[in-house]
């Protein structure tokens, strides 16, 4: 175990795929500038674990078909994973990031997936996204919530959660949305998880302060480490560059901001872990939140099961709408007047 | 249903029971001063509809004394020491909410650290029994209900006993009490049951924890798209009939009490309204006697939860967790079943044997050099 080290938050300048015929050519280029960044963090800084947004690859495009969704979409691993294990390799250091994935034994469907490469170059842990924006309409993908009976068939159940440890800890990942939900990063905690590698792609608005709130709250619940990596800018045609907020964060296992960038723009955030001091807190009786959590009562309450459905079928807006339906009619939600 | 209407955490120093004798006359000046500051309200600021009072808001607090002891300091809810609060409610047709530790003769040799709610017809609207803190901590000696869970939710007729929620004019309401705040699982479990204001009687210390509270208390409201009100205390002092007692009998060891050797501003205040998006609309930031005072919008927190954009609540998807939970068991239920809790260091060993199994298990990782044969000694803290 390596007790103390650089964690380096790459908040990259992403190119959006807004052609397809381009598609290649702008991944290459969105790799290519962001190891050359991250390059600089670790010859430099001694960074180990590096992190990049959400989509870094491909860009947001929200105006794509669902079938140029589907051609953007990366195989995990594959070509674009094992360039960036090359860059692993070579550093013998861990690389997270999220993209848009398909699944060549399930063409059906494509998720948003977060991966971790490691010094061997490979691919050695794939999480996919669980809460993901499709069931508000933003994107057409899918998630194993949405097919959850299929999926845990297929790959396990154990596949929904994974933590990789490491020398410099155990790594496990959220993306973006996932962060407002407090009982994946407790499940992940139960896992084993310490530190959470959090690729994410908040705009600026109306809720920056809450999000930021609810950050820190996952790390104060879990006594983890969540390194959120956003972009810096995510320049296309149908993207205003900036509307990302920037604003990577490392928030440490008090719940406190151990560092930050303010605002938008290419940067890099280095962040000390001290892993040791994080084992060491988890040790002490006082406020030890993921020890004296009653998971049994709760197991049993939310087994009762009122929110949001598995098996939908991949997420939409109706996922949704149906939900907040069917929960005012079941009287968990008040009726409007 | 009241559409909008004006909420208050009031907010004030304290007078402890110190000696058993004082009960009656420290009980009576709490309330007469939470009377005093409620008729404030409504003489300066209009009428309010509802009213949230601190944790243990009669008796205060002793994190040295006996079972026996508080069994009988503790009070009953309903009770006579409530009826002046009651009347206050139905006289104003109000709600009126509060922590206190409690004795429930239908459990003998235990007492609780509970919150009531009284309504404008003067009646008992809920009781809720805090669920996490001193069986865990290990800083007193009080019950919850999941330390005797099977006996308690077949007394009290179903496992919702544990979360109860009520529905009113004024909203979907329901109680909590201090530490409860740092555990998401409990405000989502109430949201389950439809609540919609959760009411959080607390009393909070001055502590590097400060800020970690006020976050957990802001992130609850915005992942539940819920209203939180917290009360806590402005201070803390042991009192009686308008006494400061300078003699601190505290300092003589043999018999030592917690309450009046306390810092008078041990709590720092920073009673908070939080709205559904996790914003602050009402607040009272430092200690001393004050009033945070703030608008809830009841249609507004309804149109929320009908949007699909962010729906947080909605979208949770408790079911894929739900044997995750179960399966990876922190701290379990029915501890004290069989037994009442006699000694806080009980609870303390929960916890302990909890961190333990999750070293063993791989949950944690032990640091550099741990040995897990040796039980290291901490102070216990205060909550």
């Amino acid at each position: 175990m390596v007790k103390k080290y650089q964690l380096a938050c790459i908040q990259a300048s992403i190119e959006v795929i807004d052609d397809l015929a381009d598609r290649d050519a702008v991944i290459a280029r969105n790799v290519e500038r962001g190891l050359n960044i991250a390059e600089s963090a670790v010859v430099r800084d001694e960074a180990k674990v590096i992190v990049f947004p959400e989509a870094w690859l491909q860009g947001f495009n929200h105006t794509r078909s669902t079938t140029d969704w589907q051609n953007i979409c990366i195989e995990i691993p594959g070509p674009e994973t094992a360039k960036i294990g090359e860059f692993a390799k070579q550093h013998q250091i861990y690389v997270a990031a999220a993209a848009f994935e398909r699944d060549p034994g399930w063409p059906e469907v494509w998720f948003t997936t977060g991966f971790i490469v490691g010094p061997s170059g490979d691919v050695e842990l794939r999480y996919r996204k669980i809460h993901d924006h499709n069931v508000e309409g933003l994107i057409p993908s899918t998630s194993p919530a949405d097919v959850h009976s299929a999926y845990t068939k297929r790959y396990g159940e154990e596949s929904l959660f994974p933590v990789l440890d490491t020398p410099y800890g155990r790594l496990a990942m959220m993306i973006e949305h996932d962060m407002n939900f407090f009982e994946l990063s407790r499940v992940l905690t139960f896992h084993g998880a310490e530190i959470i590698l959090h690729p994410t792609a908040e705009d600026n608005g109306p809720m920056v302060q809450a999000l930021n709130q609810a950050r820190r709250s996952r790390a104060y619940e879990n006594f983890i480490y969540l390194a959120s990596a956003n972009a810096g800018s995510i320049a296309g045609k149908y993207t205003a560059a900036q509307a990302t907020r920037g604003g990577s964060t490392v928030i440490n296992y008090l719940g406190n901001v151990e560092s930050t960038i303010e605002g938008a723009g290419e940067s890099v955030l280095l962040t000390a872990i001290d892993l040791d001091r994080l084992r060491k807190r988890r040790t002490e009786v006082f406020m030890n939140y993921p020890a004296q959590v009653k998971s049994e009562l709760f197991g049993r309450e939310f087994s009762k099961q009122t929110f949001m459905k598995l098996d939908t079928g991949s997420g939409t807006r109706e996922t949704t709408q149906d939900t907040i339906e069917r929960l005012q009619e079941e009287g968990v939600f008040a009726p409007l007047q | 249903m009241i559409e909008k209407y004006t909420a208050v955490a009031v907010q004030t120093i304290i007078r402890h029971v110190r000696e058993p004798e004082w009960r009656e006359a420290v009980v009576r000046e709490n309330v007469n001063r939470y009377l005093s500051l409620m008729d404030y309200v409504s003489c300066r600021w209009g009428q309010a509809k509802l009213y949230v009072l601190p944790e243990f808001s009669l008796t205060g607090v002793e994190h040295v004394r006996s079972v026996e002891e508080w069994t009988q300091i503790a009070i009953r809810i309903p009770g006579p020491e409530l009826e002046p609060i009651a009347n206050f409610a139905k006289h104003n047709k109000a709600y009126v909410a509060g922590g206190t530790m409690e004795f429930d003769p239908a459990y003998p040799g235990r007492w609780f650290n509970s919150a009531y709610l009284f309504g404008p017809t003067g009646e008992l609207e809920l009781r809720y029994r805090k669920v996490n803190g001193a069986d865990v901590q290990g800083h007193a000696t009080y019950s919850t209900p999941t330390g005797l869970y099977d006996l308690y939710v077949k007394n009290e007729g179903g496992e919702n006993a544990v979360f109860p929620v009520v529905d009113t004019e004024i909203g979907r309401l329901a109680l909590i009490n201090c530490y409860d705040i740092n555990f998401p699982e409990m405000p989502r479990t109430f949201a389950q049951y439809g609540a919609e204001i959760l009411l959080h009687c607390t009393g909070e210390p001055y502590s590097p924890h400060r800020d970690s509270w006020e976050m957990s208390r802001r992130t609850r409201a915005y992942e539940n798209s819920m209203y939180v009100i917290s009360s806590n205390h402005g201070g803390y002092v042991a009192q009686v009939a308008g006494e400061v007692f300078t003699d601190s009998p505290g300092l003589n060891f043999q018999q030592r009490r917690s309450g009046e050797i306390a810092p008078m501003h041990r709590s720092h205040g920073g009673s908070e309204i939080v709205d559904f998006n996790g914003k602050i609309v009402g607040q009272a930031p430092n200690p001393g006697e004050a009033l945070a005072i703030g608008s809830i919008d009841l249609k507004a927190l309804r149109e929320r939860r009908a949007e699909v954009r962010g729906n947080i609540l909605a979208q949770s998807r408790t079911e894929i967790y739900a044997k995750e939970y179960a399966r990876n068991q922190g701290t379990g239920i029915n501890h004290w079943l069989d037994k009442p809790i006699a000694h806080k260091s009980e609870a303390r060993q929960n916890t302990e044997a909890v961190i333990d199994r999750y070293l063993k298990d791989g949950v944690y990782a032990a640091p550099e050099g741990y040995d897990l044969e040796i039980d290291t000694e901490q102070p216990t803290a205060l909550t």
